[in-house]
């Protein structure tokens, strides 16, 4: 509808003067036509000048053999070589395995507990301002300064190894849990502060979703009879699908890059217990200087990436269908 | 219903209490699950800024000190890079003092610079979209592929490209070598090019509760493409786009890896600078990491709590819907 | 307190100034000889006036300016310095390669970042102009000397000795109750351990439970028997004093999964049991205080923990620190004494410099005999004595204690260099990360050395092996760990 009423709207500005070039480029930048395409071709021409263009040269560089101790000059088209050392190298497969694990529980616990901190600030009346204004906190601050302050809180002689003595002691173990250098504690560590910080977007965005919940609709089914616990189950979370389809894919994209965390706390260690993909490629291009490795393992990771996140979109964009389709009816 | 309908007077006024009684009890949980999580959250952030004036020795002591014994402003007085020589005869790590303005001033530039022009493109191809469908269906979602690549992807690519790749192309074509090899420019450029997919999508959600009739209306009493656009649409998405300058500032702020590659020794961007306290020789040091934490965190958490009421309507992503 | 404090303040830049002063009157030709062929240079291309870069570790950031600030004096030539993290340098250096900017002239860093950066071709040989300049490198060790070169090229000049050595606390071992129970218990008098295995062995009769009571002393906080590096990035640069032979043999056939190479492997990990729980995420920042704080035993570090035990204010082993050799370790049946050259970094001439000599004759002035005594002794510096004339100089004898310095002065006698080859941080790393797991009880030594062995062959695989029996034999043959192999 509106597509049709939009073309035939005038197509050059009324009342520009024509005659000086620079009008007359005004005159045809205000047309229809070209106007609505201004700001596509700027910001295309941002992403293929800055994004694209390094990515093709990431995918050249995947297919020649170049180690940095070796200048760039040096370099040789060695073919499918890097994506057959990454593809046949356990530790890419280990840290993508990893990172799924990181991503899957952290997200996981993020999101239920930005649902339920959600669903209690919506429902309260007193404090409510308040209450929002600290749990977003955590999403503004840096995640390196994140990083920094749970070194501090996670070193064996920290305050949560204080706080949980009494129930590390009753339990018979060392209270002075080892979390930055005992394996499995490490890879908690990591997953936990992301949650700390993370959990305030899940929590945003589910409040945004209760705020948005049409409040006839909910009292007309209380007025019906409906139970608490049904309006919630039949009427609200229906409602809410698209808030968690875009909180899940938002939240598993960013965890899935997981890399600060991991360098501030643990380095990846002990060992490589707790190395994220991400972790992992920065090493073999910045550590071990195997910038051709590294192009082919990103090129590889993009495409599995890719995979799932078309895979979110397209649930994302079932879901919201599905709503307006149920909000028109 | 039936069931209240069949009570006595006595019952319902029970039943009542009885309720009465339950949701209160539910409101005591209620703010007693909030406030625990708010404690969840304000511990790290307290312990950042007690140990800010923590003397060395205290950083890892065991009991912790849940407050500084000694208070101190050394920390403070390192990462301001005054009084040095008050410490005196300073061996250690712990003791050398790290300049901070240098990389404030960085900072501010170019995630200023670069947040001011991601909004104002994104805010124009959101205009578009919502209105003209550029790009296509899909091109929304699309759009987040851009997000998705992770930095270190391209990390090397782009210095090859920044250092050497752009200066020879714009030497032969314009006569001129453009440097974005360790210069705010080069940093704000992918920056802005890296934030443009959240400009997009929260802005798309705020044109798109602008009523297309006003401007339909004002295009209709023959005011220009511009102006309908900067008197009509825009005063209604402003303070939507305060929230997403405000978003994309503090991601831009906390961005590491690619300021690490692309910049030093002339341009350091706050983060570049704090990952200094990290170097394994001079290891974690406690003390200037929480000094310089705080005063990076103050400013961005003040900003947040300003906008805290479009934050809301800025992450809802197109799912409020009047 | 705090005008005292102040005095001090301003007392020590003019006493250092009132030094250099002196020393500066000394004749040194190493330094004199730089700053005139800095002058010819810039008369013979015309240059009145320039501005320098360095990449500087940045430990030394508060100690260059001095040395700046002269070096300007004499040449005009400024050389700016952009401190960055030690972690952060190589990286930065292999981005140079590739970005070829030539924004730094020097680049300050440990000399097994050498080998990647002449692979890839981002420093000078430096021999040429040494062969005007003529730099002097006597009195200094050969394990240190020649890490300063790679494939018989001069690339790196060093000015730091930063070999491993062992402190043990001189007031526990000079208890006389201590001694008596140690004498009845081990037939000897408690003292500097001669091996690693008599090192765990007073690390175990050392470890003391918090609330005990030993030698009638009460102990509120825990004694642990040792200390040592033991995280990522830190287990590989102590190893070598467990190993004691060539971690590759001339065909770069890694020695690991032998009978030394698995014993090595087990002593390292097997002392962690009397260490701090938490030790394999412990860098300096936690182990220096810890040692300071009395609450260890002995501790095997880098020499400049003896120094922040005796000037920390807060320390609590002032005068009661006992510095001692490194000790020894059993190689094919007989004892070696293995110091690696831990940390110490030197410094490396960017070739996409514009003026790579003038570069070149900053740092032959900086190291020489009389600006590098200056410098170790400089009281905000982080160089640590590595010269044989150290052991004369006042200032530097006054700052570390006598002791220290002759103690430090024999041990860079047994200083052995890391790997210098190409790839070696991922040679390095597939060392941490088996150790890590050996630590974690993940793996068994014997099995850890076999996966090292494998993952070593990979990278030499990958990096060509011929090139890597090249640089590795040329290692051998020139006697880059000359000391070692007297003894094999």
């Amino acid at each position: 509808m509106s597509e049709t009423q939009v073309t035939r709207a005038p197509s050059t500005a009324p009342g520009a003067p024509a005659g000086s070039p620079w009008s007359r480029l005004g005159a045809w930048l205000a047309q229809e036509r070209v106007f609505r395409l201004i700001p596509f071709v700027l910001v295309e021409a941002i992403f293929v000048l800055v994004i694209i263009i390094p990515f093709l040269l990431t995918i050249y560089i995947s297919f020649l053999k170049w180690r940095a101790n070796r200048p760039f000059e040096q370099a040789y088209l060695s073919g499918f070589e890097n994506y057959q050392a990454v593809l046949t190298d356990p530790g890419f497969w280990s840290a993508l395995g990893r990172t799924f694990y990181f991503a899957g529980a952290a997200v996981t616990l993020e999101l239920v507990l930005g649902f339920v901190l959600a669903m209690l600030v919506a429902r309260t009346v007193r404090g409510k301002a308040v209450y929002i204004t600290i749990l977003l906190v955590p999403m503004m601050i840096v995640p390196v300064v994140v990083g920094y302050n749970f070194t501090m809180l996670y070193i064996d002689s920290g305050p949560i190894n204080q706080l949980l003595a009494p129930f590390t002691e009753a339990m018979g173990l060392d209270p002075r849990i080892r979390w930055l250098s005992d394996p499995v504690a490490a890879q908690w560590a990591v997953i936990l502060s992301d949650v700390w910080q993370w959990t305030s977007l899940t929590f945003l965005i589910f409040l945004s979703g209760f705020s948005a919940l049409p409040k006839q609709l909910i009292n007309a089914a209380r007025v019906m009879g409906a139970s608490a616990w049904q309006i919630f189950w039949r009427v609200e979370l229906p409602l809410l699908k698209p808030a968690i389809v875009i909180a899940v894919v938002i939240r598993s994209m960013e965890a899935l890059k997981i890399f600060d965390p991991v360098v501030l706390l643990t380095a990846g260690g002990p060992g490589t217990s707790s190395q994220s993909i991400a972790f992992y490629l920065w090493e073999q291009v910045w550590v071990f200087n195997k910038f051709s490795f590294g192009a082919a393992a990103s090129i590889i990771l993009l495409i599995i990436f890719a995979a799932l996140i078309f895979f979110g979109i397209w649930l994302l964009v079932r879901s919201s269908a599905a709503v307006a389709r149920e909000r028109a009816a | 219903m039936s069931a209240v309908a069949g009570m006595t007077r006595a019952e319902a006024e029970r039943a009542g209490a009885r309720n009465v009684r339950r949701r209160r009890w539910r409101v005591v949980l209620r703010h007693a699950a909030l406030i625990a999580w708010v404690a969840v959250i304000m511990f790290p952030i307290y312990w950042m800024i007690a140990t800010s004036f923590k003397e060395k020795h205290e950083w890892v002591a065991w009991p912790p000190h849940w407050i500084p014994h000694d208070p101190t402003i050394k920390n403070y007085s390192q990462i301001f890079a005054f009084d040095v020589q008050e410490s005196g005869v300073a061996r250690e790590a712990t003791e050398q003092p790290f300049n901070v303005w240098g990389p404030l001033v960085d900072s501010l530039l170019i995630c200023t610079l670069s947040a001011l022009v991601a909004l104002l493109l994104g805010t124009f191809l959101a205009y578009s979209i919502s209105r003209f469908n550029v790009g296509g269906r899909h091109f929304r979602h699309a759009i987040l592929m851009i997000r998705m690549v992770p930095p270190i992807v391209i990390a090397i690519p782009l210095l090859m490209y920044y250092a050497i790749m752009i200066p020879l192309a714009t030497e032969t074509v314009l006569g001129t070598r453009i440097l974005l090899f360790d210069t705010r420019l080069g940093v704000s450029a992918i920056y802005i090019a890296t934030t443009l997919p959240f400009v997009i999508w929260m802005m798309l959600t705020f044109i798109e509760e602008v009523p297309y009739t006003l401007e339909h209306a004002a295009r209709m009493m023959g005011a220009g493409r511009m102006y309908t656009l900067r008197r009509v649409v825009l005063p209604l998405v402003a303070s939507g786009m305060v929230v997403t300058f405000l978003f994309v500032f503090i991601l831009n702020w906390a961005e590491f890896l690619l300021a690490l590659t692309l910049t030093h020794p002339d341009v350091v961007t706050l983060p570049v600078l704090l990952n200094k306290f990290q170097s394994a020789s001079e290891g974690r040091l406690f003390g200037p990491q929480a000094a310089i934490g705080t005063l990076i965190t103050i400013p961005v958490v003040i900003l947040g709590v300003l906008i805290q009421k479009h934050l809301i309507k800025g992450f809802s992503f197109g799912t409020i819907r009047k | 307190m705090k005008s005292s404090r102040m005095m001090v303040s301003v007392l020590v830049p003019l006493v250092s100034a009132g030094l250099a002063a002196a020393s500066a009157q000394a004749a040194d030709p190493v330094a004199d000889r730089a700053v005139e062929l800095a002058r010819a240079y810039m008369k013979a291309k015309k240059i009145d006036k320039l501005e320098q870069n360095m990449l500087l570790n940045s430990l030394y950031r508060n100690a260059i300016g001095d040395f700046a600030d002269r070096w300007e004096k004499l040449t005009n030539i400024k050389v700016v310095s952009s401190p960055l993290g030690y972690t952060d340098i190589p990286s930065k250096i292999m981005a140079e390669a590739v970005a070829k900017t030539g924004s730094f002239d020097i680049f300050n860093d440990f000399p097994y970042t050498m080998p990647d950066a002449v692979g890839a071709g981002v420093v000078v040989p430096l021999d040429e102009y040494a062969k005007k300049g003529k730099p002097d490198f006597s009195g200094v060790a050969p394990g240190l000397r020649y890490q300063q070169y790679y494939q018989g090229k001069l690339y790196n000049i060093v000015l730091d000795g930063d070999h491993l050595i062992l402190a043990l606390r001189k007031d526990i071992v000079e208890n006389p109750e201590v001694i008596k129970e140690y004498q009845a218990k081990f037939g000897k008098k408690p003292g500097c351990p001669a091996t690693i295995d008599e090192w765990e062995q007073m690390a175990a009769y050392f470890h003391t439970k918090e609330g005990e009571t030993r030698w009638g002393m009460k102990f509120d906080k825990p004694l642990y028997g040792a200390m040592g590096y033991r995280s990522v990035n830190f287990s590989y640069r102590h190893f070598p004093a467990y190993f004691g032979g060539l971690l590759f043999d001339k065909d770069m056939k890694p020695q690991i999964a032998t009978k030394e190479g698995v014993e090595a492997i087990t002593k390292f990990t097997s002392i962690v049991k009397y260490m701090p729980p938490d030790i394999q995420g412990w860098g300096t920042p936690q182990i220096y205080p810890f040692w300071g704080s009395g609450q260890a035993f002995s501790v095997m570090s880098f020499p400049s923990i003896v120094g922040y035990g005796n000037s920390n204010e807060k320390s609590v082993v002032k005068g009661k620190q006992l510095s001692c050799l490194i000790p020894q370790t059993t190689w094919k049946g007989k004892l070696v004494r293995r110091a690696p050259q831990a940390a110490g970094t030197g410094y490396m001439v960017n070739k996409y410099s514009k003026h790579p000599e003038l570069a070149y004759y900053f740092v032959q002035w900086l190291t020489s005999p009389s600006v590098g005594d200056e410098a170790i002794a400089h009281p905000k510096g982080f160089w640590d004595p590595f010269r044989k004339s150290n052991t004369t100089n006042e200032a530097i004898l006054k700052r570390f204690g006598e002791d220290f310095v002759k103690v430090t002065m024999e041990n860079s006698n047994h200083a052995v260099s890391l790997l210098l080859i190409e790839g070696n941080y991922e040679y390095f790393k597939i060392l941490d990360n088996n150790l890590a797991d050996v630590m974690n009880g993940n793996v068994k030594p014997d099995e850890a050395a076999k996966r090292i062995e494998t993952g070593w062959n990979r990278v030499t695989e990958d990096i060509g092996r011929k090139r890597q029996i090249e640089s590795g034999r040329w290692g051998v043959e020139t006697g880059l760990t000359g000391a070692r192999l007297m003894e094999m």
